[in-house]
């Protein structure tokens, strides 16, 4: 679409020479870095992940390392860690996300002072912030166990806690004692506190580019209030949707400093990343350890490529769903 | 009817609001606080004494000052290598006439698809064998380009009107001028926005920083306030110093240009 304004430029010109060899010398700088640092990446760590790998180079072993990881419970603990923080994340944020762009686009007052509040996490250190929610669910100095206490609640350990919120609500024991544990709960939370805003938004560009007619011809044709919401609004901005599940998606599986610094890295004083016994270990995490602190630097890379080969399952899923649901305005 | 809606939506949006702002406001009346008065309940909003000498403290206590110059050289490198390389290839995007055009702007979209768990590793290969490792080439070089970059500013100059360029190639203009004599200072809002993104991001990064760094006079702001955390345990009123530190180079540059950045990510999606 944005093409046919240089195409039918390119006609008027169509001098050749100099302006072909100039075109590769403009792109240079930048196609070298992406070659050297996303490209070449690619097929060195297919390469290293047939390898023991420690400091360095040590045997060729195959599959072995694929193999294995089909056998290490720790491996698939994190991808059940990756499927609640997903689930968790990815739906409350674009509820939320909409929620706030809906509420902003009805020609509210104060709209560009909102949006600057709700976006303001998205643009601020994850450490840093990560640091003040730690501390804010902290057991003994934290200010919400503070609260709690004065109105005399149960105070439990949040970050620390590595029972599962079934368990803790009693709900369900024995065979219903699995799911997220509460430090995973609280990591969550801090996650679609981070992100809400950056959905809103994507959203509002959505929300504003509907134009205002389609609206208005939908109000004398009797539609009003919700049913405007369900019939016309959210079909029209399901591309954003789209986008923003798969973008969402794609961002909680590589989610590393909000789940580092909470559980692990930070103040928390959990001896090892990931959490009380891992329940907050999630993929990039385990990969980070593997690689980091453990140096299987081939097996950590055989952990990375099955991550990456999900994820691009669950994309294609997502863009096969999106293709039937999705409305494109005059598409 | 009408005015009980709007209410409602206030409400709505004020609470979240609320809750959006809290750590924030959390962070900055804490870091003037006392010790004492930091774990007290009920909690001041308004601290009871101002002791600034908690940010002093908290720079004495850790090598700071080192933090903030290597993050400054890296983001500000970063920045800079990024809307370089972006404006460049966005141009010849935009503008200029090769074979393969398209083909290579599919091959840069592509890029995007390899995920950053993918290229950590081996690029912490490579960095060790060309013996970058904790220099600052290794924490700005491999993060010198940025494909949603290019495709933002290719988008932003495909928005400079067509006559200009076919003017300008009729009076035998060369490319190069007239990427610098016109398309620059016509893109200056564009520029700002890759230049102002590309320096939060590195600016924020944590992950890569930490891989490739090795000792304290090579920390970036981030893995320094992480270590720092580790340290002062329950001293609260020091990192939350530290953490507003940390937080207000972004801040300050965000409140700047607010306007051109959400529009900037609202449009493309750039998610960090």
């Amino acid at each position: 679409m944005v093409l046919t304004g240089v195409s039918a430029a390119a006609r008027l010109r169509g001098r050749p020479g100099r302006g072909r060899l100039a075109g590769y010398l403009y792109l240079a700088p930048a196609a070298v870095l992406l070659a050297a640092f996303h490209i070449y990446p690619l097929f060195y760590g297919a390469y290293v992940s047939l390898f023991r790998w420690g400091l360095t180079r040590e045997a060729f072993v195959g599959l072995s390392n694929y193999r294995a990881l089909l056998h290490d419970a720790d491996f698939w603990r994190a991808l059940l860690v990756t499927t609640y923080y997903v689930i968790g994340v990815v739906p409350a944020e674009i509820v939320l996300g909409f929620t706030v762009a809906y509420l902003l686009s009805q020609r509210i007052h104060g709209r560009a002072a909102y949006r600057l509040v709700y976006f303001l996490p998205y643009i601020t250190s994850m450490v840093a912030m990560g640091l003040v929610w730690s501390w804010i669910f902290n057991a003994n100095f934290g200010l919400l166990n503070a609260l709690l206490r004065v109105l005399h609640l149960p105070t439990p350990r949040w970050l620390l806690e590595p029972r599962s919120i079934l368990a803790l609500l009693h709900f369900g024991r024995g065979l219903f004692a699995a799911g997220p544990s509460l430090a995973l709960v609280c990591v969550t939370a801090v996650t679609i506190w981070y992100y809400t805003g950056f959905h809103a938004v994507v959203y509002l560009a959505g929300l504003t580019a509907i134009p205002t007619e389609i609206h208005e011809a939908a109000r004398l044709d009797g539609a009003g209030g919700f049913g405007l919401l369900r019939r016309i609004t959210l079909p029209l901005v399901s591309p954003t949707t789209f986008f923003l599940a798969v973008v969402a998606t794609i961002g909680a599986v590589q989610s590393f400093a909000i789940v580092y610094t909470l559980t692990g890295g930070g103040v928390s004083g959990g001896a090892e990343a990931g959490g009380p016994l891992g329940t907050t270990r999630v993929v990039t995490l385990f990969i980070f350890t593997t690689f980091y602190t453990e140096f299987r630097v081939g097996y950590a890379t055989a952990a990375a490529f099955v991550v990456f080969a999900i994820l691009l399952a669950l994309t294609a899923l997502q863009m096969r769903i999106g293709e039937r649901r999705v409305h494109y305005l005059g598409g | 009817m009408r005015i009980s809606r709007t209410a409602a939506a206030h409400l709505l949006l004020l609470s979240g609001a609320a809750v959006t702002a809290f750590p924030f406001l959390w962070m900055l009346t804490s870091s003037l606080k006392s010790n004492v008065e930091a774990i007290r309940f009920p909690a001041a909003l308004v601290p009871h004494d101002w002791l600034w000498q908690n940010y002093a403290r908290a720079l004495a206590a850790a090598p700071f000052s080192r933090y903030f110059l290597n993050s400054l050289i890296q983001s500000t490198g970063v920045a800079a290598c990024v809307t370089l390389t972006s404006a460049l290839a966005a141009y010849a995007f935009a503008f200029l006439e090769f074979p393969g055009r398209r083909i290579l702007f599919g091959a840069f979209i592509a890029t995007l698809l390899v995920p950053p768990e993918i290229t950590l590793i081996p690029n912490f290969v490579v960095i060790t064998a060309l013996h970058w490792y904790n220099t600052f080439l290794a924490l700005i070089i491999p993060m010198g380009a940025s494909v949603l970059s290019v495709f933002l500013l290719r988008q932003v100059f495909l928005g400079i009107p067509r006559h200009l360029w076919d003017a300008a190639r009729v009076d035998g203009c060369p490319p190069g001028y007239f990427l610098r004599r016109i398309v620059v200072p016509l893109s200056r809002p564009g520029l700002a926005v890759v230049a102002l993104l590309a320096f939060l991001r590195a600016w924020n990064d944590l992950l890569w920083p930490l891989v490739a760094t090795s000792t304290d006079n090579m920390r970036t702001v981030q893995v320094g306030l992480l270590a720092f955390s580790q340290n002062v345990s329950t001293d609260y009123t020091l990192l939350m110093a530290a953490a507003v530190m940390v937080v207000l180079p972004t801040a300050g540059a965000f409140l700047l240009a607010q306007r051109q950045i959400i529009e900037g990510i609202g449009t493309t999606g750039l998610r960090g």
